[in-house]
């Protein structure tokens, strides 16, 4: 045996041998927990199920991209923690004018980016401009191509005619027609974070790679799906408890939670429906909620296609459906049955009483409409959605009810991609679909999902429906500061969309998180992706 | 060595049309993919961003202007743009980041199937009917047999949660070496590099989460090794120079390991050569269940976003692999057998 063999076999023996003492029950260097590291420091692994896409808060639309996003930047105004009210954030003061053309915002002082350079007016105004303006030198857009706006600027910032440094402390919007009355809450959104203007300079690569922000968490680094952040000493709102954290990405949530149970990571940030019995019965796991589900599921109905653009076949199918039971089933009795889209909870909901299940009368119905033993496709998403746990079950159910009434129901069922394009395209008879509003205002779920302008493909308008009894009722509470008058605006737009039935609402989601039980100061946010900037656990001795 | 040498050569020319016929049949299935722009710009996207998005990556060029690019771009081992993560990174940066993860877990399962193949087979052949040989046939079945998604599901449960036993696989250098400064690890081949290191710590954590993933998917070679064996064990047992050596009175166990399974291993040799592509077709499915963060994974999850470039690409480096790994079991034939050297000539 050559020396080499024997060197490389001893080398095997000790790595064996040292096996069980890095594998060893409670051992949190072997099984990689978040305790570990140089120092005592504390670092927090959070598991998610895809990694984000995009760094650059301009471009960023989804919530895996915004759970990086808000804990390294920082925006205007904020949800407060745990709720969906709007506080100050690097902006402490605002005013707008009483004819609502223009708004003043005076900011923090002393606040610094992550690469030493100071906040103010001018680095803020930057943010904005380059998301407005398509000449921008930092509306990043690739060599050769046309221009393109940002996908959320287009959809919800039309409004805004420019954003200017007055001093170096004050900011001024000025809008081109009355702004929204939920235009601070649409500042809190992440897509509005301050990136330093200095890593703009930079270049699109780097922005999107590098988030430089004003945030409680500074950028660490990313191997492969692995994303680090470490906390920001200086940060405006205090050094925060973690000293590291850690988003990793564990596609299955089984597989997730179950890292959870064995300590490997110290939060996910799904539960499957199944495992939320489960994980409130270990007292080792802390579930956290929202008691407002924000997140809708609907069944959509394609209002361009037959039979579904006849009024009755629609109210057959809501009166058809067993919400009840879908929601005892299918959601494991997490989430909560729905009459309308706006959930209750959200400011504006119109408390409308549901159609009881009456099979009789929806088959009736369906036989005035001469509709009866119609087949229909129904096509639902392979892959879970925060709205639905299980697409399979919701579908499955969906289908029989809709039998039961007389309609002749097959089920498509396609990768989340693919079933989107369809329905967004109308591609679709019947389609499951749902929405996690950007802001807890009605006008986020009724404009967008229902209104006539949102009905052009790729629509967010999935069941066609186009009312213009509902879009001058929309429209007008788009324009009101009134509350009262906002409030009976959508409720009455609310009963229209009831009557009409362009689709069936079916159930709102809450959202579910869980941490191991030692982590203090973790609240899951309704509106907001999770921030750790006041979230704390113990560190192991070492 | 000239000999090889020249093998080698005339082989690797013809791994090239091999590899760009791979790549042709595998860019001619892209179309059947979910259109990435979902994936990319999410349900907020106008029809302007879906057009501009989908001229900007060049998605709707023509068949053979795509294939050329993508020739081209696989020439500088770079594969393109990744057009879902769209940070201006490439796929070829993607896959040089997972690959070593693959390689790894492979080696690992392919060394635990050689090994273990290879006594149970022998076991089997020397004692043919007997309970180590029903034993052994009955592994090598069921391992042939057990889709490894499952197996690794039910393993996981056994050894994980229920048992804990060993950790859930968690392949990153912040859990296998967490005192690593900058720049250790650079090569990302975790487990041999903690060897090369002597980092007692890091390799006892390696191997540890290495365990799992590479039992399971061990399983997929370790049948076929196995019964392949048994069967050339029996075979060479069966034969004169065996007879032989017995005769003048060669101990048993030399008889079996230096005379019959030496001469049974290069079919054995060839057959785990195959396997490599079986194995890297595991991978997929193993990464998946265990989340472990190779290329397997990278290539199935863009496949669900229809992450064109990176199918393609990812593809391309297993079917690379495979021919590679073949080619080298065969240089390994060409160099042990003489007489496949004067046939050669």
């Amino acid at each position: 045996m050559t020396s080499i063999t024997r060197r490389a076999l001893a080398l095997v023996a000790l790595g064996l041998a040292s096996l069980p003492a890095a594998c060893g029950k409670g051992d949190p260097a072997g099984k990689g927990g978040g305790a570990s590291g140089a120092g005592g420091a504390t670092t927090f692994v959070y598991a998610r199920g895809k990694e984000s896409p995009t760094l650059d808060p301009a471009e960023a639309t989804d919530g895996e991209s915004a759970l990086v996003l808000v804990n390294v930047y920082d925006t205007l105004v904020r949800f407060k923690y745990g709720s969906s009210a709007v506080e100050p954030a690097l902006a402490v003061a605002w005013e707008a004018a009483a004819d609502r053309l223009s708004m003043t915002f005076t900011l923090r002082d002393g606040v610094r980016f992550h690469d030493g350079s100071p906040l103010d007016a001018a680095a803020v105004a930057v943010n904005f401009e380059r998301q407005r303006d398509l000449k921008h030198k930092f509306h990043f857009t690739e060599p050769g191509m046309p221009p393109e706006r940002y996908p959320y600027w287009g959809d919800m910032f039309g409004f805004v005619a420019r954003t200017t440094a007055v001093d170096v402390r004050t900011v001024r919007f000025e809008f081109s027609e009355p702004m929204p009355p939920f235009f601070l809450s649409l500042l809190a959104m992440f897509t509005n974070s301050i990136v330093s203007p200095k890593a703009l300079e930079q270049g699109a690569a780097y922005v999107k790679r590098h988030p430089v922000g004003t945030g409680a968490f500074v950028w660490g680094g990313r191997e492969n799906e692995e994303i680090t952040l470490t906390a920001n000493p200086s940060w405006w709102g205090g050094k925060p408890a973690i000293d590291r954290l850690v988003f990793v990405v564990v596609p299955e949530l089984k597989n997730a939670y179950a890292r959870l149970e064995s300590g490997q990571v110290d939060g996910v940030d799904n539960l499957a429906s199944k495992d939320v019995p489960r994980a409130k019965a270990n007292p080792k796991v802390k579930v956290h909620e929202v008691a407002t589900g924000l997140s809708v599921c609907y069944l959509a109905m394609n209002n361009d296609r037959k039979p579904f653009d006849d009024v009755r076949v629609r109210q057959a199918v809501a009166l058809a459906v067993d919400k009840p039971r879908l929601a005892a089933i299918a959601y494991e009795g997490l989430a909560t049955p729905i009459a309308t889209l706006v959930p209750p909870g959200v400011e504006g909901h119109a408390g409308l009483p549901d159609r009881a299940r009456d099979v009789k009368e929806a088959r009736r119905l369906l036989e005035e409409a001469k509709a009866v033993g119609t087949k229909v496709t129904l096509r639902y998403m392979g892959n879970p959605r925060p709205y639905a746990p299980d697409p399979g079950a919701i579908a499955a159910q969906l289908r029989d009810d809709l039998r039961d009434a007389g309609l002749e129901v097959e089920l498509r069922k396609d990768e989340w991609a693919s079933h989107l394009q369809a329905l967004q395209n109308g591609d679709h008879e019947l389609g499951i679909l749902g929405w996690t509003p950007d802001v807890p205002d009605p006008d986020n779920y009724l404009y967008v999902l229902l209104d006539k302008e949102g009905a052009v493909p790729p629509a967010n308008n999935v069941s066609f429906y186009r009312s213009e009894k509902f879009h001058a009722l929309v429209a007008a509470a788009r324009r009101s500061y009134d509350a009262g008058e906002r409030r009976r605006l959508y409720a009455d737009a609310q009963k229209v969309a009831f009557d009409d039935a362009p689709m069936v609402p079916l159930v709102a989601m809450p959202r579910v998180a869980a941490t191991s039980a030692a982590v203090e100061g973790f609240v899951l946010d309704p509106v907001s992706s999770p921030r750790f900037a006041w979230t704390s656990k113990p560190a192991k001795a070492k | 060595m000239s000999v090889a040498l020249g093998y080698v050569g005339k082989r690797a020319l013809v791994a090239v049309p091999l590899l760009l016929v791979v790549s042709l049949a595998c860019f001619a299935l892209t179309p059947l993919l979910p259109d990435p722009s979902v994936a990319r710009l999410g349900q907020h996207a106008t029809k302007e961003n879906v057009a501009a998005f989908r001229a900007r990556k060049g998605l709707d060029d023509p068949f053979l202007v795509r294939w050329g690019r993508f020739v081209r771009d696989a020439a500088t081992l770079e594969f393109g743009e990744d057009i879902v993560r769209d940070d201006g990174s490439t796929v070829g940066e993607g896959i040089r980041a997972r690959f070593p993860a693959t390689f790894e877990l492979a080696l690992a399962a392919m060394l635990i199937a050689v090994v273990l193949g290879l006594v149970a087979g022998a076991l089997g052949a020397v004692f043919p009917r007997r309970l180590a040989d029903a034993v052994a046939q009955v592994f090598a079945l069921v391992g042939a047999s057990v889709p490894v998604f499952w197996l690794g599901f039910m393993a996981s449960l056994l050894f994980a949660v229920k048992l804990e036993w060993l950790p859930h696989p968690d392949w990153s250098l912040r859990v296998i070496a967490p005192d690593a400064g900058p720049g250790d690890y650079a090569t990302r081949f975790l487990l041999l590099e903690s060897l090369a290191r002597f980092d007692l710590g890091a390799v006892g954590r390696a191997l540890a989460h290495l365990a799992l993933p590479a039992l399971v998917l061990s399983t997929i070679p370790l049948a076929v090794v196995t019964r392949m064996t048994r069967a050339t064990m029996l075979e060479e047992l069966g034969r004169d120079y065996v007879r032989t050596a017995r005769a003048k009175g060669a101990p048993e166990t030399r008889v079996v390991t230096r005379h019959a399974l030496r001469n049974a291993l290069i079919p054995i040799v060839t057959v785990t050569g195959l396997q490599t592509g079986a194995l890297l077709g595991g991978a997929v499915l193993t990464e998946t269940v265990f989340a472990w963060p190779g290329l397997g994974r990278y290539v199935a999850e863009a496949v669900r976003s229809g992450n064109g470039p990176v199918v393609v690409a990812g593809v391309f480096t297993f079917a690379a692999t495979f021919v590679v790994v073949n080619l080298l079991v065969d240089v390994a034939y060409v160099l042990a057998d003489p007489r496949l050297r004067r046939g050669a000539r």
